[in-house]
């Protein structure tokens, strides 16, 4: 029996509560439901209970829509634009989200296009890596309004449904992207020198200046035309079958002027002027015609150019060193004279480097810095290679320190991971943000007090260790193998003489059971192990590493703690492949309580280090004093099904998860996250450095 | 039974190889040959280290022994072992013993990859001593002074299991081989194929498209190897992107995201 909008309306209000007001009511919300089949009303509630929450007040927006979104789409496309709003919500706020749940009629339109319709993420990666090989800089990929660029990030519509079929719609994207990035390689931005006016300067002379800026990227689109024709003859085939288009009058001597290998983007702009005087017909824009953003274009590009300035002056400052120690004398001092001959026939650059006149063979870091600067301007300014030696000192001093710092914020790599949303059934896409840290070092004594302390147990578990170190020997007398094993063979040739009858076990065969093990350590470090449990935590790593050395299994080491999805952290105590040394034993005693737990992103990350590691047996340890937990929301059911999610996507890429616990509860919740085997409850803190080693001597024996 | 050892004039190197020079590579090689030093070749994959060891060899016109190391090559494998035959058991030298004694070349390809056991048994070849101890018959073999041994490894593995000892490195005068310049790859690829010139620096060009993806996805971009091979399936007609694919991006990787990223590079161009 479908629900009455009476009862609908009690419920409805139930849950919005927060967002109602006298004014504000569900009365209509709850008609619109009343007439839905039971079916389509337990939908639309479930849905309800998973969006409120998320956002009580999206949540009031759905309801107002929730009704005619089922009138005009099937359950599933109901389905998918409830996750598109959500997934809008998570990354762009409520806003954009409560729009995005108006625009029913388009979403709709959208669905039953579906079959043509090609998302941008689906092609992001391809995209990228695409770009990356066509040059060696690195575009990013991003979700924007129009094709666009600002020389470090390709903007591209975030779906294509323009053309008949996916397939076509696939191909339009990589014209795009192909054409924004002959931009940036084919110097549509670039000047002549750091002081020279820029491109949104030069159109802003024009008294025009927003119809001049539309024509120029229309002839400039051309102009690289006839660049990619040159440089991907297979791609440009592709491109004329698929987007030819006629072009005629004043249009058309432009094109053919602008095909020039050595046509630059000054040409374009004599044509767009040439253009605008003679009021000449406009052929409609390519499809694949894109744009720039150029204001932000110049304050990136200007940020840029300093870098590779520096750069490239330390370059040359090496090479000089370097020429100054192997041929002391000759040029003595810093006052070299060094030149940059570039002979450049408009496809290929080439340079010669002339220090005091004599050439000199291009280092491949110098090259580099040099193909790079070429990017973005027409020639290297001759100061930038000879830089004043006094003033060259200061200002790289005053540089060096910006960037030092610019690195001691920006020095932790980061990484985003989705995280899984078991209300909604779906991944909340990189929701976390996760930041791999330094551990500040403590005192390395340490680790050799608690070897001590523990002298006699580490004796006893170095003996047990050591048991279960790969042993190699020769098995006598096998029908096949490496050597002849000659005993054999003599006994043989006896039984021969003798007419008995004759074994073909004759050979040694080494027999290699080899421990191909790597084990991922997990550390809780949330703020709940201050005290004790972290004391003790810290011993038991020192003793599992003590054991993994005897055993030569490789090892990696972390702790994870965290404040919210914007900052999960991780703290590199020992990465897989880093040896035990003193460094490693410093992090270790520096291990510190911090803040919450929030494993799910934690376990991904490991994941996907451990990922890369060619080991017969990945084994993923983690030690716990508790469920996840973090402050924004990321407990109970939810932290949990994170988690459970994480490893078994582990579990999938072939990863053992275990996990050491000393929450006694944990019966409660772990076999549902780790399985019912694949855990251990520690009863005691203090047992927790004997326990570690002794669950790990168990696990690989 | 009868082994059928081939004869130590088997490994002499009659033609000479096709071989262009990236640097002074010649020059150290011969100086290090001439005060018997051996050498220790770095380089990616398919980049010349071999071709230019069977060049070396015929210019210095001596035997070459090559040895492919794989992970189940164990020490005997290279210095020799008993067999036995007609009813007696007889010591047969195994590749390294026999340069040595006969004062050959032996080029042991991606030592690395060699069990441990076998960068230790040449060891005391490789320093001043030259002598090999052939532990099974009790023979101090000293090396003929003819005698060079080279070995070849690929620094690019990024795995510490595939890293060579230092003990090991510091006995070697190292020589490092690069991918060619453009031109110079492509006058290779020419001249191994017979492409025409602007085939085959549309080739080359791939290639630097490829070793851009280095370390973005690709463990190692396309090699001069790989190249020439391209242009041999072109050569005998095969259509230009399924050449491509074939010899070459299937070649590189299994992942199906980067497979399809190459591709299109290729088709980009061709």
């Amino acid at each position: 029996m479908p629900l009455s909008s009476t009862e609908l309306e009690a419920r409805l209000e139930d849950v919005l509560d927060a967002v109602l007001s006298s004014r504000r009511t569900v009365s209509d919300a709850a008609r619109a439901i009343a007439i839905l089949d039971d079916e389509s009303q337990t939908f639309a509630l479930r849905w309800l209970d998973s969006i409120s929450a998320s956002n009580t007040e999206l949540a009031y927006q759905y309801v107002n829509n929730i009704g005619r979104a089922l009138g005009v789409m099937s359950r599933k496309d109901v389905e998918a634009w409830i996750v598109e709003a959500l997934d809008i919500y998570d990354q762009q706020g409520l806003f954009p989200a409560s729009h995005a749940l108006g625009e029913i009629d388009s979403f709709a339109d959208r669905r039953s296009h579906a079959d043509r319709v090609v998302e941008l993420e689906s092609v992001t990666a391809f995209l990228e890596t695409f770009l990356r090989g066509l040059s060696g800089r690195k575009l990013t990929v991003t979700a924007g309004d129009t094709a666009s660029t600002d020389s470090e990030t390709v903007f591209l519509p975030r779906r294509l449904n323009r053309l008949a079929s996916a397939s076509e719609n696939r191909f339009l994207y990589k014209v795009m992207a192909t054409n924004l990035w002959a931009m940036n390689r084919f110097g549509t931005f670039r000047r002549s020198a750091p002081s020279a006016p820029t491109l949104a300067q030069r159109l802003a002379e024009f008294p025009d200046k927003v119809d001049a800026t539309k024509l120029f990227y229309l002839i400039e689109t051309e102009r690289l035309n006839a660049c990619i024709s040159r440089e991907l003859p297979g791609l440009w085939r592709e491109i004329e079958r698929d987007f030819s288009y006629t072009r005629r009058g004043l249009f058309k001597r432009a094109c053919e002027d602008l095909a020039r290998i050595d046509a630059t983007v000054d040409d374009t702009l004599y044509w767009l002027k040439r253009m605008l005087d003679e009021r000449a017909e406009r052929p409609p824009a390519a499809p694949y015609q894109g744009s720039a953003d150029l204001d932000t274009l110049n304050d990136i590009t200007d940020q840029r150019l300093d870098t590779e300035r520096t750069a490239l002056e330390e370059l040359i400052q090496d090479l000089i060193d370097q020429m100054n120690r192997d041929d002391v004398g000759a040029s003595g001092d810093d006052d070299a004279d060094i030149r940059l001959e570039l002979d450049n026939d408009g496809t290929v650059t080439d340079y010669q480097l002339t220090v005091d006149g004599e050439p000199m063979p291009m280092p491949a870091a110098l090259r580099e810095q040099i193909d790079a600067i070429l990017q973005d301007l027409e020639s290297v300014p001759e100061d930038w290679l000879n830089p004043a030696e006094g003033d060259a000192v200061a200002e790289a001093d005053g540089n060096d320190q910006t960037i030092e710092e610019q690195r001691e914020d920006s020095r932790d790599p980061m990484f985003l991971y989705d995280e899984w949303d078991y209300q909604r059934g779906h991944y909340r896409k990189d929701w976390c943000t996760l930041y791999e840290r330094q551990v500040k070092p403590g005192d390395p004594e340490f680790f050799n007090q608690t070897l001590h302390q523990y002298h006699g147990l580490t004796l006893e578990l170095r003996r047990a260790f050591e048991m279960l170190k790969d042993q190699q020997h020769t098995l006598r007398r096998q029908p096949e193998g490496e050597d002849i094993d000659l005993d054999a063979v003599i006994q043989a040739s006896a039984d021969q003489h003798l007419g008995r009858e004759l074994s073909d076990r004759l050979f040694l065969k080494t027999h290699r059971q080899e421990r191909d093990i790597a084990v991922m350590l997990m550390v809780d470090l949330s703020g709940s192990t201050k005290g004790w449990i972290v004391d003790a935590e810290r011993e038991a790593v020192i003793l599992l590493c003590e054991a993994l050395e005897v055993l030569g299994d490789r090892y990696g080491i972390y702790g994870f703690s965290g404040m919210t999805r914007k900052r999960c952290e991780l703290f590199r105590i020992k990465t897989l492949n880093e040896p035990l040394n003193d460094n490693v034993k410093a992090r270790i005693a520096g291990m510190e309580p911090r803040d919450y737990t929030r494993m799910g992103v934690t376990i991904r990350h490991l994941t996907h280090l451990m990922d890369s590691i060619d080991a017969r047996t990945r084994l993923l340890i983690t030690l716990s004093d508790g469920k996840p937990d973090d402050y924004d929301g990321y407990r109970g059911d939810y932290g949990i099904e994170d988690t459970r999610k994480a490893l078994i996507e582990a579990r999938n890429r072939g990863i053992h998860p275990f996990c050491i616990t000393i929450d006694q509860k944990a019966g409660e919740y772990l076999p549902h996250m780790y399985g019912a085997v694949n855990y251990t409850v520690v009863d005691d803190v203090r047992k927790l450095p004997t326990e570690v080693s002794r669950v790990y001597y168990r696990l690989t024996r | 039974m009868k082994s059928s050892e081939p004869s130590i004039a088997d490994y002499v190197i009659a033609d000479e190889p096709y071989y262009a020079p990236q640097g002074d590579e010649i020059d150290i090689f011969e100086a290090a040959y001439a005060n018997r030093i051996p050498v220790l070749l770095k380089g990616p994959t398919g980049c010349g280290k071999t071709r230019f060891m069977e060049y070396m060899a015929y210019r210095l016109s001596r035997p070459l022994i090559t040895v492919s190391c794989h992970d189940d090559l164990t020490a005997s494998d290279l210095v020799g072992r008993y067999l036995i035959i007609g009813g007696e058991t007889r010591w047969i030298d195994g590749p390294l013993s026999r340069a040595v004694r006969e004062g050959a070349i032996c080029y042991l390809d991606e030592v690395v990859e060699a069990r441990k056991d076998t960068t230790v048994v040449i060891h005391p070849l490789a320093d001043d001593r030259r002598v090999l101890p052939i532990e099974k018959t009790g023979e101090l073999l000293r090396a003929d002074e003819r005698f060079c041994l080279a070995i070849s490894y690929n620094p690019g593995y990024q795995s510490i299991l595939k890293d060579l000892k230092q003990s090991t490195r510091q006995r070697f005068v190292a020589i490092e081989f690069r991918y060619p310049e453009a031109s110079l790859e492509i006058d290779i690829v020419i001249r191994e194929t017979e492409l025409d010139q602007k085939t085959a620096a549309l080739l080359v060009k791939y290639a630097g498209m490829t070793r851009n993806l280095k370390g973005n996805g690709l463990d190692e971009g396309a090699s001069t190897r790989l190249l020439v091979h391209t242009g041999k399936l072109l050569s005998s007609g095969i259509e230009p992107r399924s050449a491509i694919r074939s010899a070459i991006a299937e070649a590189l990787t299994d992942e199906p995201d980067m497979l399809a990223a190459v591709n299109e590079l290729g088709a980009a161009l061709f």
